[in-house]
């Protein structure tokens, strides 16, 4: 992994899904407003691309932290800082599992673990924010009600994995030093 | 130290942060909002740049008849806006002269609160909070002549601040840095304010109300009875408002405005939004339910001015 690129890629994602990435949101749909969380296809591209899984657990908390640290929620929502990061952490780790069995260039395959990696991290940050609740503000609708939400976003962000995926991979070399995957015999010898 | 130990030491320190909540996290935050500010205000003009050309491209399926109505409507209304341009322009003359006048011999008079302009630099990551990141570093708007207040902008800003655009009430303030503040927008669920439904009296709309001041009586609304209701209003977090518990009698249309009432944050009545519904109260026959519209769309968002009481406001507090 190349710390210094990904920092600066992890600033630009941050500020794309604050500003311009808030053009792709549904403001006023049933369940409140859903847009995507791009940070998680960077998290789902890394998980998919990196050999050491203790670098990609790094990666994907630097990535949760800096969506935690930039969520906009306050009291109303719990509020605390950190919740992201681990549930990014957790997820990550997940789908590193699961890659080894699939074929993971394919879009199905990118919008799958992605989809898996959205419930996961998102669902666990609701879950603990709401824990982080006042019993006053805490309730079942509530949970449910943001539930729904996390899960029309992973959903559309699933579906965006693959063009994210794509881009990325363009710049994948300034991002990571050694990829994941099986060697390959050089054109040379073949 | 190997990479497992810092992966380690990160998610210790992430369990201390959850553990220790709001307190600390709306502390972190601050700090970093200043960090996506320079891009976030540029990323944020292209985002506002973008909605309002679509929006525009939205509105262009008008029907021929439309358009002609619209244009015969411009073209009167610049007529008008000629004559009251010529008007303005005599008045305003006068007025230099009496202003003049009353500089020199007349009492001191003042809003009782002073405006800081900011910009929206930044919308939040998740889509769970309908909040605006604002850049409040930058004073801008003061013209020559004008009286300025002095504000020491190095210190953070009070929470529950008022936030209005020129026109209407956005939001409020929900919590400050020294360089950055979080605005909740008016339909955020957890945004509740005091405020007052002023019913249009329409000619060839005319509605009656049950007046209960004196011998109670049904009576048509008129300019003379037309009181505002005081009301509640909180966020629905699908784009709007909703007010609960207004009585049926008061004949609430759509079309009728909310507005805020004066309180110690904001000693003015601002517009808020227009009803859009008035629905029944499924839990009480003699109540209705009334949904707002905001006047202003919050995606389109840009410029506002925080509102800061001169007298009688919140002691200054940061987070």
């Amino acid at each position: 992994m190349r710390w210094v690129p990904f920092v600066i890629l992890v600033y630009l994602v941050i500020v794309v899904q604050t500003t311009l990435g808030r053009l792709l949101t549904f403001p006023n749909t049933a369940i409140g407003p859903v847009g995507p969380d791009l940070a998680a296809i960077v998290a789902v591209f890394l998980a998919l691309r990196l050999r050491d899984g203790v670098e990609l657990g790094l990666a994907a908390w630097v990535l949760g932290l800096a969506v935690d640290l930039t969520s906009g929620v306050g009291s109303e929502f719990g509020g605390a800082v950190g919740p992201m990061a681990l549930a990014y952490a957790l997820a990550a780790v997940v789908i590193f599992r699961m890659r080894e069995a699939m074929f993971r260039e394919r879009p199905v395959v990118q919008v799958l673990l992605a989809l898996i990696f959205c419930l996961l991290a998102h669902g666990t940050w609701v879950s603990i924010q709401t824990v982080a609740l006042g019993s006053g503000q805490r309730s079942w609708a509530r949970y449910w009600g943001t539930l729904k939400q996390a899960g029309a976003l992973a959903v559309y962000t699933a579906a965006l994995t693959p063009i994210g995926c794509w881009a990325l991979g363009k710049f994948a070399r300034f991002l990571i030093a050694v990829q994941a995957g099986r060697a390959r015999p050089s054109r040379a010898r073949r | 130290m190997t990479k497992k130990r810092v992966l380690t030491a990160a998610v210790a320190l992430s369990l201390v942060t959850t553990v220790l909540g709001d307190a600390v996290g709306g502390r972190l935050r601050n700090l970093v909002q200043p960090v996506l500010s320079p891009l976030g205000d540029a990323g944020m003009y292209l985002t506002v740049a973008i909605r309002k050309n679509l929006a525009g491209r939205a509105g262009g399926d008008t029907s021929p008849e439309a358009v002609a109505r619209l244009r015969g409507e411009r073209d009167q209304l610049l007529g008008i806006a000629a004559y009251w341009m010529h008007e303005s322009d005599k008045r305003k003359g006068q007025l230099d002269e009496l202003l003049k006048f009353q500089r020199s011999y007349g009492p001191a008079s003042a809003l009782p609160c002073e405006l800081i302009p900011a910009r929206v630099v930044g919308e939040p990551s998740l889509p769970y909070a309908r909040t605006r990141s604002l850049n409040v570093g930058v004073a801008d708007g003061a013209g020559a002549g004008q009286v300025v207040l002095a504000h020491d902008r190095s210190k953070a800003l009070p929470s529950d601040l008022a936030v209005v655009t020129a026109s209407a009430l956005v939001g409020r303030i929900s919590g400050a840095g020294a360089f950055s503040a979080q605005l909740r927008l008016v339909t955020d669920p957890e945004f509740k304010t005091p405020a007052l439904i002023r019913r249009i009296v329409d000619p060839n709309n005319p509605r009656e109300i049950y007046v209960t001041e004196g011998a109670a009586s049904l009576q048509l609304l008129n300019e003379s009875n037309n009181l505002p209701i005081e009301v509640q209003a909180v966020g629905n977090g699908r784009g709007g408002l909703a007010v609960a518990d207004v009585w049926r009698y008061h004949s609430v249309l759509p079309g009728d405005l909310l507005v805020t009432r004066e309180d110690r944050f904001l000693p003015l009545e601002v517009r808020i939004g227009r009803v859009s519904e008035v629905r029944n109260d499924p839990d009480h026959a003699n109540w209705v339910i009334v949904t707002v519209q905001p006047e202003l769309d919050p995606a389109k968002l840009r410029n506002v001015f925080i509102v800061v009481p001169l007298a009688g406001g919140p002691a200054p507090r940061g987070r």
